[in-house]
């Protein structure tokens, strides 16, 4: 194993404990948003996406990736829009809760 | 530092060679990138940051997509862009057309989609491995083609289950377990062969290799996926969430990219914790889940501590039921169409065969269809049943296979059963380890109504306690317990004791009108088909019609409407006023598309028409509309006529449908449309509450009156939603109630359990669509100590999770559970649909009887009992 695999199965170990850490603050009231944000972030396999696509020399890898790309944008984009949705939901309640208080 | 990316550079190398910017400002980028990621993730822990986290997160999402392709140099590939433009439209489309309801598919669906990006991200990296990859790469491109196709066939088995596509129940193949190991160990293999350079330099079997690793996955997808429950579902959805995290990762260890696998480990993680989080509040291992020990297996075991108590109530059960078993059969037998008998050893050993003979004859001399269906180990020896029932001349015809029958089930009015037991166990499809497991077995079950002539309720040969013994269905099964001669002569009284009464007074007891006939016909129904005329169009009753339409669906029946060619006085007339009132152009039927669906229709109503669906017209000839295609409604089992009078229509032909004497078949409702419908509707509506509320009537308080006046008096009220709430919609019902109550000056609390729903924070996200304050909403461990001082806790489909079998019930497997204590509450509203167990089969004490002072039952759906309860309060 070369340094540079090791720093990356660093990098794997340290996000993973740093991103279980973080999480566990999240109440579960946010769990189906934050599940569905998590959702979006998987999509990010699109930065592998593109860079192979753009190296792909056959067509048929080609084809391959502008499918990967497509299926790995609408993660992303769906992901963040229905999290956007369901967050605002939660965020009018607050708000108008606060109106009234104040 | 410049040296160290040098390093990393040189040692990525399928696309060393294409980098051209900067390699400092890249990793420092990459760092920077990661650290907002998770600062975004972080600010998602509390409600008024969310909304700007996720922003954040999705911003730097694009700088990542930014920052790769200028690293790369691949700004100027059109190609990426098109391709991101279809993705970016597609899923602004989905996510804003997507419902709240709809979510948990969503999020499964999604899921899937990363997944499969992953999985080609691998693909295209093995492609264009060069000959001197390492075996890092290569490996890492093999699991990552592993974990995302896995992921998306899981994820798509899990949406389609969701979104009931397919069955909510496990499906569980023969060998299951051994088909698991065997997907999982043969994708394995591939990914392992793909390492191999030898193997892989050959452009053909990497390409076979490639796409053999594929499939194997996915089937391993599917193969774990399927056999999960629908109860099980959080979990499941939790752990391919953490799937499709761990799938980016290694596709970015596979190209050397540590934004993708910082980001990648950060959703694994996430995935994995929200599936810790299920399984320990839904009291489960998670090895038992990914070995497919689904909750219902543990029903076993939860029957054998019970069954003392099954035994003890059981009687009485029977006795406040309204119909015995034996007036059962006869009514069931009477109404049924279609009738398949299941022959078995206690046939034979009775020596009932001749009498099974009889049944049937008398059967079809009423036009009921009937079939035997027998298994192959029926009996004691290979085709026994077969030769018994030829010995009494029962044609050969009528006798079909297990594999040819046993989907006809399901449109099987009733099912007789004779003296068989574990050929229909349904406890073969779950009760793992037991010897039956995975025996394939005739689906009875599916029937509408079952009727088992059995000796005794043991357990058959293979000493498998059967399910359909146990008690509290007496409204589907009837058992009849006995020798299967005694017993199959009683029904056969039973049958012709049905006939007579039903031609002479038609459920004389409690529905003589034509208005209750029509509730009671509509509440048992599960099809319906309307039939507008002109006399809708005058009356200007679609709007009324549209509320019953809408009534009917909410009860889960499937309600059609049947456009005559000519109704009304325009051509598409019914169409446009139809239209106006928002119903769905796609339950429009047209004559020749619907007419042969009238005979699988329960009811038909048939709203001012007249001469369209005149009967005459196929018989009066010499008569103006003889000839004329009608609808033919007079197939459906009842029909409901609203009609202004009983006048022949614009041709002059009487209809002989609005004849008397055929009360038992046809409601006929004269009046004005708007009026007489408006009396359906109500009495549907009260066939409902009768319906759930039979034994209570007698008492002092019905449990709507206990409600009003515990609700009335209460100073406290905790709500407990739970996944009725979600099928029902009755958020927004809950909403209304919740507001009125605090009018009132009530302090109203929301105690949610962490496994409520489908998904984690399922009933979150439904109680924040209506606008119920999240400040309300109280997770378990900060509500449980509360219950004891709350004057009223209602719970609104909600039944594990408040089941109190869970602190005492030793061996059943939500034995442990944390549950709400909404028993502790000095007065108990529970909104559920029926009074069956929830998904982990074990009954829940709180719906049993002798509690009418403490605990109200509102049986039905939770929008219409919610409802019931707010009209109360109001009055």
């Amino acid at each position: 194993m070369t340094t540079i695999q090791a720093i990356l199965l660093g990098v794997f170990v340290v996000s993973t404990l740093v991103g279980y850490k973080i999480i566990t603050r999240v109440p579960s009231l946010l769990h189906t948003p934050l599940m569905s944000g998590m959702n979006a972030f998987s999509g990010v396999t699109v930065l592998g996406c593109l860079m192979a696509t753009a190296l792909a020399v056959h067509w048929g890898s080609k084809v391959l990736g502008f499918v990967a790309i497509v299926l790995a944008m609408i993660n992303v984009v769906s992901g963040f829009g229905v999290t956007h949705r369901m967050l605002m939901m939660f965020h009018s309640s607050s708000k108008t809760k606060k109106g009234e208080d104040k | 530092m410049h040296s160290f990316s040098r390093l990393l550079l040189t040692a990525i190398p399928v696309f060393a060679e294409a980098k051209t910017g900067s390699d400092t400002f890249y990793y420092i980028a990459a760092g920077v990138l990661t650290v907002l990621v998770l600062v975004g993730i972080s600010m998602m822990s509390k409600v008024e940051t969310s909304v700007f986290g996720n922003a954040l997160g999705s911003l730097s999402m694009l700088l990542a997509i930014a920052l790769t392709l200028w690293y790369f140099n691949i700004f100027d590939v059109w190609l990426l862009y098109v391709a991101m433009l279809v993705g970016l439209l597609i899923g602004i489309i989905a996510s804003i057309r997507v419902k709240m309801i709809q979510m948990p598919q969503m999020v499964g669906l999604l899921n899937g989609l990363g997944g499969a990006a992953s999985m080609l991200s691998g693909i295209l990296t093995l492609i264009a491995a060069k000959p001197n990859e390492t075996m890092f790469s290569l490996v890492t491109a093999g699991l990552a083609i592993f974990v995302g196709s896995l992921t998306l066939t899981g994820s798509l088995v899990a949406a389609g289950k969701l979104h009931k596509v397919l069955p909510q129940r496990p499906v569980i193949l023969k060998n299951h377990q051994l088909w698991t190991a065997l997907s999982l160990i043969l994708s394995l293999v591939t990914v392992a062969l793909l390492a191999i350079r030898d193997v892989t330099d050959h452009a053909v079997w990497k390409i076979i290799l490639l796409i053999g690793c594929s499939l194997l996955s996915g089937a391993f997808g599917v193969i774990f996926s399927i056999r999960v429950g629908g109860a099980d579902m959080p979990i499941t959805i939790s752990l391919l969430n953490s799937f499709s995290g761990v799938a980016g990762s290694i596709a970015g260890m596979a190209i050397g990219d540590p934004l993708l696998v910082a980001i990648g480990g950060v959703v694994g993680a996430s995935g994995l914790l929200l599936t810790q989080i299920m399984c320990r509040a839904m009291n489960r291992k998670l090895f038992d889940i990914l070995l497919g020990k689904t909750s219902v297996a543990g029903v076993k075991p939860a029957k054998k501590t019970e069954a003392p108590a099954v035994e003890v109530s059981e009687p009485e059960v029977q006795e406040s039921a309204e119909m015995s078993p034996e007036e059962a059969c006869g009514c069931w037998l009477r109404d049924a169409e279609n009738v398949i008998i299941v022959p078995g050893y206690g046939m034979a050993l009775s020596q009932a065969q001749s009498i099974v003979k009889q049944l049937m004859t008398e059967l079809e001399a009423e036009g009921k269809d009937v079939k035997f269906a027998i298994h192959p180990v029926a009996g004691r020896m290979p085709g026994h049943m077969n030769v018994l029932l030829a010995e009494v001349d029962i044609p050969y015809d009528k006798l079909y296979e297990m594999q040819d029958i046993n989907d006809a089930f399901k449109d099987t009015d009733v099912a007789i059963v004779i003296g068989a037991n574990d050929v229909v166990n349904p406890a073969a499809n779950t009760a793992e380890g037991t010897p039956i497991y995975g025996m394939p077995i005739l689906d009875v079950e599916h029937a509408k109504h079952l009727i088992i002539c059995n000796y005794d309720k043991l357990p058959g040969y293979a000493g498998v306690d059967n399910p359909l013994y146990e008690a509290g269905r007496e409204d589907k099964i009837a058992l009849m317990l006995g020798d299967a001669k005694a017993t199959l002569n009683t029904i056969m009284k039973s049958f012709r004791a049905a006939g007579v009464e039903a031609a002479v007074t038609p459920d004389a007891k409690d529905a003589s009108t034509p208005e209750m006939l029509c509730g009671s016909w509509l509440r048992d129904a599960e099809s319906v088909i309307i039939v507008p005329g002109y006399g809708m169009a005058l009356s200007q009753a679609q709007s009324i019609v549209k509320q019953l339409m809408t009534g009917l669906e909410a009860e889960g029946k499937d309600v059609k409407f049947a456009i005559h060619p000519v109704a009304g006085r325009m051509p598409g007339h019914m169409n446009v006023l139809l239209a106006e009132v928002d119903i769905p152009y796609d339950k429009l039927y047209e004559m020749q598309d619907i007419n042969d669906a009238f005979k699988d229709t329960d009811v038909a109503i048939v709203i001012g028409a007249n001469d369209v669906v005149n009967p005459a017209a196929n018989t009066a000839t010499g008569t103006p509309i003889y000839g004329m295609p009608i609808l033919d409604v007079e197939d459906a089992k009842h029909l409901i006529i609203c009609n202004y009078d009983k006048l022949p229509g614009y041709a002059g032909v009487d209809n002989p449908l609005y004849e008397a004497g055929r009360e038992d078949k046809i409601a006929l409702m004269l009046g004005d449309a708007k009026a007489t419908l408006g009396t359906i509707i109500a009495s549907f509506r009260a066939a409902g509450t009768e319906a759930e509320t039979p034994k209570q009537i007698s008492d002092a308080l019905t449990p709507l009156e206990c409600c009003k006046s515990w609700l009335r008096d209460a100073e406290s009220v905790i709500i407990v939603p739970g996944y009725g709430m979600a099928l029902s919609q009755a958020q927004s019902t809950v909403k209304q109630l919740m507001t009125e109550l605090e009018a009132e000056g009530k302090d109203v609390k929301f105690a949610i359990h962490p496994v409520a729903g489908r998904m984690p924070g399922h009933m979150n996200v439904l109680l924040a669509e209506v606008d119920i304050p999240y400040d309300k909403l109280y997770e378990m461990q900060d509500i449980n100590d509360a219950f004891k001082d709350t004057d009223v806790a209602i719970v609104i489909g909600a039944n594990d999770v408040v089941n109190p079998a869970a602190n005492t019930a030793e061996g059943t497997p939500i034995y442990g559970m944390p549950i709400l204590d909404v028993e502790h509450a000095k007065h108990l509203i529970i909104c559920n649909y029926d009074k069956l167990p929830g998904y982990a089969g074990v009954d829940n004490p709180l719906y049993d009887e002798g509690r009418e002072d403490h605990i109200a039952l509102m049986l039905g759906d939770a929008k219409e009992t919610l409802t019931a309860i707010l009209k109360a309060l109001r009055n």
